[in-house]
């Protein structure tokens, strides 16, 4: 049996009746009242539905977390072969079989020679470890014994069959070297004079997880993204649609002015604009929750996987809603603006495909930009949106920083609610 | 005023009831008489039925009606009509001549911009003629039927755009 979630074929509304009698109820201000049909449209409105709560929802952890899942171990365990010619190194090849029980990789070990290139062109294995004769005597000698890697340079799952082996060789090498040294009284320092640490340098002092890293660098990303493209089909539709339905004639045929009418459809879009905000930034935090415990165990040095710092969760909270509220706001009276050009959806969904893919450009700079290019961004529109964010969610201490890229938000935002209105106040009412 | 253009500027996703509640709103109509108004106007038009349909499943004559009755849903004075009959079937269009004509007869002024020489005729008693731009007659329809000399509307019309009478 087929379910209808919005209405029958018969066109008969079933769930959303009660939204609409609830009209009859509302207070007689334009603006509620734009505002409500508006949403009740949104509602009624796959592609509206689709666009703004469920790819959100769906593609946000996919986009994110599917990556670093590919890569992996834990995730999809590499398939390893392990080419033993040399019956007296067992042991290693054993050593690579334990990759096994902590799942890190499927392992199979054959003795003796032969050319196992096909096995990995027929993608039947990932890697192929083969131990030459001579490599223990080697070994016993004091001289290097020598273990070959067999390869797919195009294949991702090669790369990370490598690095779990190479983690397991190395410890094996470092257990013959400690021994080496024992045996001639040298210390490990003598043979390794120089030693590195790494240690982070943040504004509040503390070190932060990869966790909050991930965080700090997807959140902006994502919300300035957002106020691009979030409510952005509903905002031509509000203005574009309007006038190809030809349902504007009706509308302002009645006591209404325009400045009422686009207050209520920003209404309407600052809420869609917080619907498809929220579901974003909490869909984007599950895929760097899955993102960040599929690297876990994979990296050594990473610490607690936190993707918060529970300290600055009320700034994370303010930040987020109020960068969503504005950005919401500023993309669509953008949209809205570049809408009132055309005069059919399809012609201001051309415009904005243009205008979306200048405005993408700042969003996708901010994780890769240099610290050094940080005030320019707070100053040009949208990556300011994003630098407000991201200072909330790292910084929120540094008050200048904060209320430099609030402040320019809102500017632009002024302008943009100014142009569109500007443009909006052009509709005229012409009979055919 | 009340306005019912050519096209019905009906909103697709809105059902027939919806579309008269947004409009009521905006014309601000207090709850109780909206309701009542509402209910009236579509059991007027035989529409009750269809109430919680969306704009957009309607028929061209349901969907004729219901911004007809949009039109009048706060009896505005004046009412503005842009050919709305056209396109309709025959049942929604006798239906709608029916209610423009009691309308008129509450005393409301009835504004009918129309092709239509027999809605003229059924339903008109003062008319002004536009041709080319220029308006070519503007008084009573009995005195135009006097001037031109024809019974049927069409004829006084053809006669009247092409010339071959001049307005005294």
């Amino acid at each position: 049996m087929r379910v209808r979630l919005f209405r029958g074929s018969s066109g008969v509304v079933k769930l959303s009746r009660g939204l609409g009698q609830w009209g009859y109820s509302l207070p007689a201000r334009t603006w509620v009242v734009v505002a409500w049909k508006e949403l009740l449209e949104a509602l009624r409105d796959r592609r509206t539905m689709i666009n703004v709560v469920l790819l959100p929802m769906i593609m946000m952890p996919l986009v994110i977390s599917l990556p670093t899942l590919m890569l992996s171990p834990k995730a999809i365990p590499p398939k390893i072969m392990v080419v033993v010619s040399d019956e007296g190194a067992m042991d290693l090849a054993q050593q690579i079989k334990s990759l096994e029980s902590s799942s890190q990789a499927q392992v199979s070990i054959v003795t003796g020679e032969g050319d196992f290139s096909n096995l990995i062109l027929n993608g039947e294995v990932d890697l192929v470890v083969e131990i030459p004769k001579g490599f223990l005597r080697n070994i016993t000698e004091g001289r290097s014994g020598t273990i070959v890697y067999y390869y797919d340079p195009y294949g991702a799952r090669s790369s990370v069959a490598i690095g779990v082996v190479q983690g397991i060789v190395d410890g094996y090498s470092y257990t013959i070297l400690k021994e080496r040294l024992e045996a001639i009284n040298l210390s490990e320092e003598y043979i390794r004079p120089i030693t590195t640490i790494a240690k982070q340098v943040t504004a509040g002092g503390g070190e932060v997880s990869t966790g909050e890293v991930l965080t700090a660098i997807v959140i902006p990303m994502m919300v300035g993204l957002i106020a691009i493209t979030g409510a952005g089909t509903f905002a031509i539709d509000m203005i574009a649609g309007e006038r190809e339905r030809k349902t504007i004639e009706a509308l302002l045929t009645n006591p209404v002015t325009r400045g009422q009418v686009l207050c209520g459809k920003f209404l309407a879009l600052t809420a869609l604009a917080l619907i498809s905000g929220i579901s974003t930034v909490l869909s984007s935090i599950v895929g760097v929750g899955i993102a960040v415990s599929s690297v876990e165990e994979s990296i050594a040095h990473v610490q607690a996987t936190q993707l918060i710092d529970p300290s600055k969760i009320g700034y994370f909270i303010v930040g987020i809603l109020l960068t969503i509220a504005l950005g919401g706001l500023t993309g669509n009276a953008i949209m809205v603006t570049a809408a009132s050009f055309a005069k059919s959806f399809k012609e201001a969904q051309q415009y904005i495909g243009f205008l979306t893919l200048i405005l993408v450009v700042p969003m996708v700079a901010i994780p890769y930009a240099p610290q050094s290019l940080y005030p320019y961004l707070r100053l040009m529109p949208i990556s300011s949106l994003a630098m407000f964010a991201r200072d909330m969610i790292v910084n929120p201490g540094e008050l200048t920083a904060v209320f430099t890229s609030l402040v320019v938000s809102l500017i632009y935002l002024m302008v943009f609610l100014w142009l569109s209105s500007k443009m909006f106040a052009r509709e005229s009412v012409v009979f055919g | 005023m009340g306005v019912l253009p050519e096209e019905t500027g009906l909103y697709p996703r809105l059902t027939a009831e919806e579309n008269l509640i947004y409009f009521g709103k905006l014309r601000g109509m207090e709850d109780w008489r909206l309701r009542k108004r509402v209910a009236e106007l579509l059991e007027l038009l035989n529409l009750t039925d269809k109430k919680y349909v969306i704009a957009g499943k309607l028929s061209r004559g349901q969907r004729q009606k219901v911004a007809f009755a949009r039109a009048i849903l706060d009896e505005p004075p004046v009412l503005l009509l842009d050919e709305p009959t056209l396109g309709v079937d025959v049942m929604s269009a006798r239906e709608i001549r029916k209610m423009i004509e009691e309308y008129a007869t509450t005393g409301k002024t009835v504004v009918l911009s129309t092709h239509n020489m027999w809605d003229v005729e059924r339903l008109c008693d003062y008319i002004g003629i536009i041709s080319e731009g220029k308006l070519r007659y503007l008084g009573k329809k009995e005195d135009l039927e006097k001037l031109v000399g024809e019974k049927e509307f069409e004829d006084v019309f053809v006669r009247l755009v092409k010339g071959d009478v001049v307005e005294s």
